[in-house]
């Protein structure tokens, strides 16, 4: 196969569709699923030893589990000697996995404890290569030999830390219901959309702008509308690591008064509740004199997408893009709150999450359409002849646009204009590197 | 629980209904919601055999009953009052709601219904049935969602009126995003 540079030329910020050809996705699997750190889920789906959730590493089904000692472990979820699927639930609980097919049994820690005996090392039950948390975030790599995850992570972790996950205020709560749906497109498109097009929103999703205009829907209205502070993108790994992408990244008094004001009308608690989070931020961050209050949207690199985090009236949607060949894509996602907010709240962010960006919400069966019209498309003669464009903001590449009293050290990544494609052009610089390695 | 009367009566309420919905009469159809609906819809999971106890309360939910679990959180595909229900159709009102552009061809076929009297309410009759949602956008993108229903119909001076209803769809994973009432 030719080498993925002839078909990405980062520079003009032209991808061929050849990247989303069969042939390059028969690759991918191996040389990005293969290598990357993907997201397995989220510790609250583990509570007690035992308990175990099944996903996929790209396409590779696997199990995720608390062992009996208490470790999270993740193995392939089929027998290493017939490729049966060994756990056919979504989640459950078992401290004895047994194959179907010849009843060969391990303990959750791998060991065989039943049925033919086998030579060791031809265990039944294969784990994963790697797993590792970052705060109750669940990854596994199926490498021995690509960085580990904080060092894939990067400077991603300070926006995670300060602005998602929040542990010094209690954390995130998971909430109760998986969704799981197909959306058409390869992948790439899905994930290279949350890490980097802010510019489709105000476009593919106009109806629901009008809709809060109207002001019908109160438990909508979780924005303050335009022109108002300053929504900003996030490169970090730019150009030299693994590329995650944050976008409306706030800065501006305006965002937290929204919130408060949205608060107010749901309770005092609520209104206090709105106030630790955001003192929260400024005791992680004391001396910064400018700081953001919030992201909004981010893909870390290559499949796991997080929304609604950029106020205190929405929950997290975590978004894992698994792939279902070149033009189709299975989403898997998980709703997350608060820990220590009050009850009251909590209702709102779900509701928020729930009637936005989820599988029936008002957000995602746009992009949906956006992605089955064009899926089709990039198969034909002539759209290899098109290279998709992603110039916006070529000239700026690689500048940071803070002005110079927000410069500061200690506030990491590359700070970009609200509107640029230069997140999704070092996406693709990275996805290359992997292909062509 | 069956109730020749009642079942004939459910099944003229949810035709008629299913017809404002493939003839995408939205206004018409928010006008055979009650104000105080409820409309829900959980995503399906693929889970171990449940203990009679668990299957008792899944039963009680879908007839409306939270009990304990009223204000316990969960993150559900469609989770609808009458507010929410009229949000949306104001959205695909706004001819800018490309996921409905063009419109969905939609073919609503409800069958297996079963109707009876609600044992707590006279005003209220329970409703199961059966529905395919065929759904085609485009040239050839064509799904078909299957699933199940328990509603509640009130009795009201203009006829019945939908109180309650609980969706279960028959696929762990949904064919497609989801811009569609059932
Ligand atoms: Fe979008």
């Amino acid at each position: 196969m030719q080498r993925m540079a002839d078909y990405i030329s980062v520079d003009d910020g032209l991808v061929d569709c050849e990247v989303y050809s069969a042939a390059v996705y028969e690759r991918e699997l191996e040389s990005v699923f293969g290598r990357s750190w993907l997201f397995l889920g989220h510790e609250g789906q583990l509570v007690r030893r035992g308990d175990y959730v099944t996903t996929w590493m790209g396409e590779t089904p696997v199990i995720v589990l608390r062992s009996m000692d208490d470790v999270v472990r993740a193995y392939l979820n089929t027998c290493a000697t017939r490729q049966v699927t060994l756990l056919p639930y979504d989640a459950g609980h078992a401290e004895v996995i047994v194959c179907p097919a010849h009843r060969l049994g391990h303990d959750t820690t791998g060991s065989p404890v039943s049925g033919q005996a086998v030579e060791p090392g031809h265990e039944c039950l294969v784990p994963v290569a790697r797993v590792e948390t970052y705060g109750k975030l669940i990854f596994g790599c199926l490498s021995d030999d690509s960085p580990t995850l904080r060092e894939s992570l990067g400077d991603a972790t300070w926006y995670l830390d300060n602005y998602l996950l929040r542990e010094n205020i209690g954390g995130l709560q998971l909430v109760p219901g998986v969704q799981r749906y197909t959306m058409p497109g390869n992948w790439k498109l899905l994930a290279e959309n949350f890490a980097g097009d802010d510019y489709h929103v105000a476009i593919t999703h106009a109806s629901v702008l009008a809709v809060r205009a109207q002001g019908i829907e109160p438990r909508l209205n979780n924005s303050p509308g335009k022109g108002v502070g300053a929504n900003l993108s996030v490169a970090t790994g730019f150009q030299t690591g693994v590329p995650h992408g944050f976008l409306e990244v706030r800065i501006g008094e305006e965002f937290f008064e929204h919130d408060l004001m949205r608060a107010q009308s749901i309770g005092p608690e609520a209104a206090e509740w709105v106030r630790t989070r955001r003192d929260a931020v400024d005791q992680n961050l004391p001396d910064l004199a400018v700081k953001p209050y919030s992201f909004h949207v981010a893909n870390l690199f290559p499949t796991l997408s997080i929304i609604g985090n950029g106020t205190s009236m929405e929950a997290v949607g975590l978004l894992v893009w698994h792939p279902r060949g070149p033009h189709q894509t299975s989403v898997t996602q998980l709703c997350l709150v608060d820990a220590g907010a009050p009850p009251a709240l909590q209702r709102q962010m779900v509701w928020a999450l729930t009637h936005q960006q989820s599988a029936a919400g008002v957000f995602a069966p746009d992009d949906h359409e956006n992605f089955e019209r064009l899926a089709e498309n990039t198969r034909t003669f002539e759209a290899r002849r098109v290279p998709f464009n992603y110039e916006m903001g070529l000239s700026g590449e690689g500048v940071d646009v803070r002005p110079p009293e927000w410069q500061d050290p200690r506030w990491p990544g590359l700070v970009l204009p609200r509107f640029t494609e230069m997140i999704q052009r070092d996406f693709y610089r990275y996805w290359r590197s992997l292909m062509d390695r | 629980m069956v109730d020749m009367e009642l079942t004939a009566a459910a099944t003229a309420f949810l035709n008629e209904e299913a017809a404002l919905l493939d003839d995408h009469l939205l206004d018409g159809w928010l006008g055979l919601l009650c104000n105080d609906v409820r409309y829900v819809m959980p995503s399906t999971a693929i889970m171990p055999a449940e203990a009679a106890d668990a299957r008792e309360r899944r039963n009680a939910l879908r007839w409306g009953s939270f009990g304990d679990d009223d204000r316990d959180m969960h993150f559900w595909l469609y989770d609808e009052d009458y507010s929410s229900l009229n949000m949306r159709v104001r959205r695909l009102d706004t001819g800018m709601a490309h996921a409905e552009l063009p419109e969905s061809m939609t073919n609503h076929v409800v069958s297996n219904v079963i109707a009876g009297q609600d044992p707590l309410d006279s005003e209220l009759i329970r409703v199961r049935s059966k529905f395919m949602v065929h759904v085609v956008r485009h040239e050839n993108n064509e799904n078909t969602f299957v699933g199940s229903r328990w509603d509640k119909l009130r009795r009201t001076d203009d006829g019945l009126r939908l109180a309650w209803r609980y969706i279960e769809l028959a696929h762990p994973v949904l064919p497609r995003t989801i811009s569609i009432f059932f």
